[in-house]
């Protein structure tokens, strides 16, 4: 039997439609994307990976769906799969636990990335999908595959080990201020 | 009161310019979607080896429309109205698409005045509905269900996610410790998969840096069980690299192979299925992943490769 595939392609609209969305949201996933990963390189590499993914499912996509919630998902899972590879797994910043917290923005930087270089991979990516992203509870479990209550379990627990680790027990978000 | 959000900002202040080229993001997707069609007809020719708990529908053609089907195949190799003997077409689209493309199929005459059409299980995530629609007489017999992966049996957590990170990061320190290793850094074993409560087991990864008269290096491991997913092979088979797989006396499949990641890195993967679903991906590197990475010297490999075997076929690395 020879099976021919039937996909329903891409009209010169829709590819409109999406060079539109790629230029006007492609620096917000980009910083997204460096915040997961802490590496401005492979930050490229994820944004790379998720608009291609999205211009593939672009003319499949409902009306009712939101290519902001398909991007989002698909970025948070690139980088999920990303940190499967051996060669992925991420170095802490050098330092860490030595460094002194001062006025130095620089200094500031390197204990919230490191912070966050130390939460596993999944917290890391839902306190950046609520704190960063803006994305509700349920956005965050659409984007995890998983439910609003591990959403917040996850949230709590990366919030909980960030304030330890920046000896920061002010860190606030604005949802908890 | 410090807020989270503006810190993260802050990170953000040595932003580079992006490269991103939307041009070659289009022909990247172009390329992507070509790719995923060969990939579903592949999954489709799995589907029908299935057959057996899908719902066969004769369907009755309505007449010839080509014009309306040119518009959504892609490519068509051989175009014709004229119905083709033992060929079949596989639609993949959410349920509204695949209808509409179904109907223009049957209306374009390709698949004659009458065809089967079989709704094939999908394997992707989403409201995907994948149809298989063939010319009278010519859809796979499904009687066999050998390429189908083992489903294995249906997983339940008997330890808490957390219970299972520490006792498996606590046995990786006692292994490598009891072959005289300098542990540096300790990365712990964290939950960290996609699925993690849709009935489905997660993997635990961990890893731990070693010292040694060369350098550093490290040592990592992966458990997780194939009902979730498949597991990627991390190995790099390639002719000229070391890859092999053997089966094993107890059933397990075992796979070697490496990876040289740039620069002189080199990543050795031992990878264990084993019968009941697990599998361990036990992996060596020539560098550290903690705080000596890029500041000190690559080492060795820290373990030979039987001693990477036996890591990955150590039954405590389970859950």
């Amino acid at each position: 039997v020879r099976y021919v595939l039937l996909v329903v392609g891409m009209s010169p609209a829709d590819e409109m439609a999406f060079r539109a969305y790629a230029s006007s949201h492609r620096a917000a996933l980009r910083r997204t994307a460096f915040l997961l990963c802490g590496d401005w390189h492979q930050a490229d590499d994820l944004v790379q990976s998720t608009l291609v993914k999205l211009f593939v499912a672009w003319p499949r996509m409902r009306s009712a769906d939101r290519p902001e919630a398909y991007a989002r998902r698909t970025l948070v899972h690139c980088f999920l799969d990303e940190r499967r590879r051996p060669w992925r797994r991420e170095a802490p910043v050098d330092g860490f636990a030595d460094q002194p917290a001062g006025a130095d923005p620089s200094d500031l930087r390197l204990d919230l990335r490191a912070a966050l270089d130390r939460l596993p991979a999944r917290q890391r990516a839902t306190v950046l999908l609520r704190y960063w992203a803006d994305a509700t509870v349920a956005e965050a479990a659409d984007a995890l595959g998983c439910s609003e209550g591990t959403v917040k379990s996850q949230t709590a627990r990366a919030l909980h080990t960030l304030r330890g680790l920046l000896a920061d027990p002010a860190l606030v978000t604005e949802e908890s201020s | 009161m410090t807020d989270l959000r503006d810190r993260l900002v802050e990170l953000l202040g040595d932003e580079p310019p992006a490269p991103h080229d939307i041009d070659r993001i289009v022909v990247a997707g172009r390329r992507a979607r070509r790719r995923r069609n060969a990939a579903l007809a592949a999954a489709g020719t799995f589907g029908a080896a299935g057959l057996t708990a899908a719902v066969v529908i004769p369907v009755m053609s309505a007449g010839g429309n080509e014009a309306s089907v040119s518009v959504a195949v892609q490519p068509t190799p051989t175009p014709t109205p004229t119905p083709t003997a033992g060929q079949c077409y596989l639609i993949s689209a959410p349920p509204q698409a695949a209808k509409r493309d179904l109907t223009r199929l049957l209306h374009s005459g390709k698949v004659g005045a009458k065809a089967d059409v079989t709704q094939l299980p999908s394997r992707k995530h989403g409201n995907s509905t994948l149809l298989q629609v063939c010319s009278q007489g010519a859809a796979p017999q499904g009687s066999s269900d050998d390429q189908q992966p083992p489903a294995g049996p249906p997983y339940r957590y008997t330890e808490k996610p957390d219970a299972i990170a520490t006792r498996l990061g606590a046995h990786l320190r006692d292994q490598v410790t009891g072959l005289g290793l300098d542990i540096t850094y300790t990365r712990p074993f964290a939950q960290e998969s996609s699925n993690l409560d849709k009935g489905h087991p997660s993997y635990f990864d961990g890893n731990v840096d070693v010292h040694e008269a060369s350098g550093y290096a490290d040592i990592g491991v992966q458990v997780t069980h194939e009902t979730t997913e498949p597991v990627p092979f991390t190995g790099d088979c390639t002719p000229d690299s070391h890859c092999e797989e053997t089966k094993l006396p107890d059933g397990s499949v075992l796979r070697t192979g490496q990876v040289k990641a740039g620069r002189g890195d080199v990543v050795l993967t031992a990878e264990v299925h084993r019968p009941d679903g697990v599998v361990v991906q036990a992996q060596e590197s020539n560098y550290p992943f903690g705080p000596q990475a890029g500041s000190q010297p690559h080492g060795d490999q820290p373990l030979t490769l039987d001693q990477l075997v036996s890591l990955a076929e150590d039954p405590d690395f389970t859950f």
